[in-house]
């Protein structure tokens, strides 16, 4: 199966988050993938506070003024971080029409492709990376483009000369709602791993 | 005489020649008060007293085992409270030219002074170079309620830690990692100054956390890891000093932790 997500490699849970993702990637041809249209909202970067003790007026300003927000289980609330420049750290949601997009292989070496979601002057763009021999083919990112927080491919390898995506492993980006069954928040502070 | 004792009272008593019991009475419009050495401690609960270089304010109670503050300064506003307002006390001695001179402040500063959301931080304020005082050292916290962190050391001499001048976050104590085994990625891909493939978290984190990223060889090649970016919902990391051709079946050891 060509187009996957797994545990750390694209399967991702929202947790307290806003996170998340609607745009599908498919692969419509033999050397090519569409990215269906949808949005992406990222998380932000927020602090939790439960809403016990809490002025209700008070909060209900802040999320009035957009510097907070309610979260689902109606206990508790987040408050939007800043960065040094005072700029309020929300949540930003991303929308994309559908893409297609052909990809080439070298003849003689592996290419390595990635495919991320940029905002470039606040509007969503799809940037595809094409590196052979570590120098990138794809050209520049325009002017201004940031990533969004997190590709929506990631980095895979395509072999010299091939012709047909489907033996190929790719992970996408999918996003669930809340946490793995069973867990809450506190379980997932601290996280851990082993790549291979 | 009459005016002259209601507007001086104390023009009866001139000089004191015994303790005076005010009972009550309020002492306003104070230009300078001198205590004499005593070079004694408050004899008793309520009373200032001055020994030797030392004013000493005696406040006595019944407790065992609670914290009593005898001191308290209390500095309000005819304004309208926002956040930056605090509440300090400024210590001076001398130095070769300034008398008095600064020395040291300590701060309390509110950045949020909304009802019920209080947030307040202490600030430590010094002296570098001559220049005026400064901001040198905040404390702020956001715990919840009963939680401190307690800073201990049990040093056998004078140790300095230097801490570096760069963003990051002071990693302490050690944390249960869970350990999730993948299939391979990047196959036939070689690492040497590559990033590798970003790793997604299984769940995202509501701020940026702190991650450590250790990597195993299990052909003794060494190599390291730099350049490590990461966002609340993953991170990617630079793999260096490879030699070509490495194989792709090395291991990445990681570990992120919400400060």
């Amino acid at each position: 199966m060509p187009i996957t997500s797994a545990v750390t490699q694209g399967l991702i849970y929202a947790g307290d988050t806003p996170l998340a993702c609607s745009i599908r990637v498919e692969q419509t041809g033999p050397m090519e993938l569409t990215l269906h249209a949808g949005t992406f909202t990222t998380t932000g970067q927020a602090r939790i506070r439960d809403l016990t003790g809490q002025d209700a007026a008070s909060i209900s300003q802040r999320i009035a003024d957009g510097l907070a927000g309610r979260l689902a289980d109606g206990k508790r609330w987040r408050e939007w971080l800043t960065a040094r420049d005072g700029t309020v750290l929300r949540s930003e949601t991303f929308t994309i029409g559908t893409q297609r997009l052909t990809l080439t292989s070298d003849p003689a070496r592996p290419v390595r492709y990635a495919i991320d979601l940029v905002s470039v002057n606040g509007a969503a763009e799809i940037r595809v990376s094409r590196i052979v021999d570590g120098r990138e083919t794809a050209g520049a990112p325009p002017p201004g483009a940031r990533p969004v927080q997190h590709p929506l491919v990631f980095a895979f390898m395509l072999p010299a000369g091939a012709a047909d995506l489907a033996p190929l492993t790719i992970y996408t980006l999918t996003v669930l709602p809340g946490f793995p069954p069973g867990t809450g928040p506190e379980d997932w502070r601290s996280q851990g791993g082993v790549q291979r | 005489m009459n005016a002259n004792i209601l507007n001086n009272p104390t023009s009866l008593i001139s000089p004191w020649t015994a303790n005076l019991d005010a009972d009550g009475f309020d002492l306003g419009d104070l230009g300078e008060v001198e205590f004499r050495d005593e070079s004694a401690d408050p004899t008793a609960d309520g009373r200032l007293r001055r020994s030797g270089d030392e004013l000493t304010l005696r406040m006595q109670d019944a407790r065992t085992n609670t914290v009593a503050r005898p001191w308290t300064i209390w500095a309000d506003t005819t304004g309208a409270p926002a956040a930056s307002i605090g509440i300090g006390m400024l210590l001076q001695a001398e130095s070769a030219d300034e008398n008095p001179a600064d020395f040291g402040a300590l701060d309390f500063v509110a950045s949020d002074i909304g009802a019920g959301t209080e947030d307040t931080s202490l600030s430590l304020l010094l002296r570098v170079a001559g220049r005026v005082l400064d901001e040198k050292y905040r404390f702020s916290s956001t715990a919840g309620d009963g939680f401190a962190a307690l800073f201990a050391h049990a040093v056998t001499a004078d140790r300095t830690y230097t801490l570096p001048d760069i963003t990051g976050t002071v990693l302490v104590g050690q944390h249960t990692a869970t350990v999730v085994t993948i299939g391979a990625f990047g196959a036939g891909a070689t690492f040497d100054g590559q990033s590798v493939t970003a790793v997604t978290f299984p769940v995202a984190f509501t701020a940026n956390p702190t991650i450590t990223c250790t990597p195993y060889s299990s052909n003794s090649v060494f190599y390291g890891t730099a350049l490590i970016a990461r966002s609340t919902t993953g991170f990617t990391a630079q793999a260096i000093g490879v030699a070509n051709g490495n194989p792709a079946d090395e291991e990445l050891h990681w570990h992120a932790v919400l400060g």
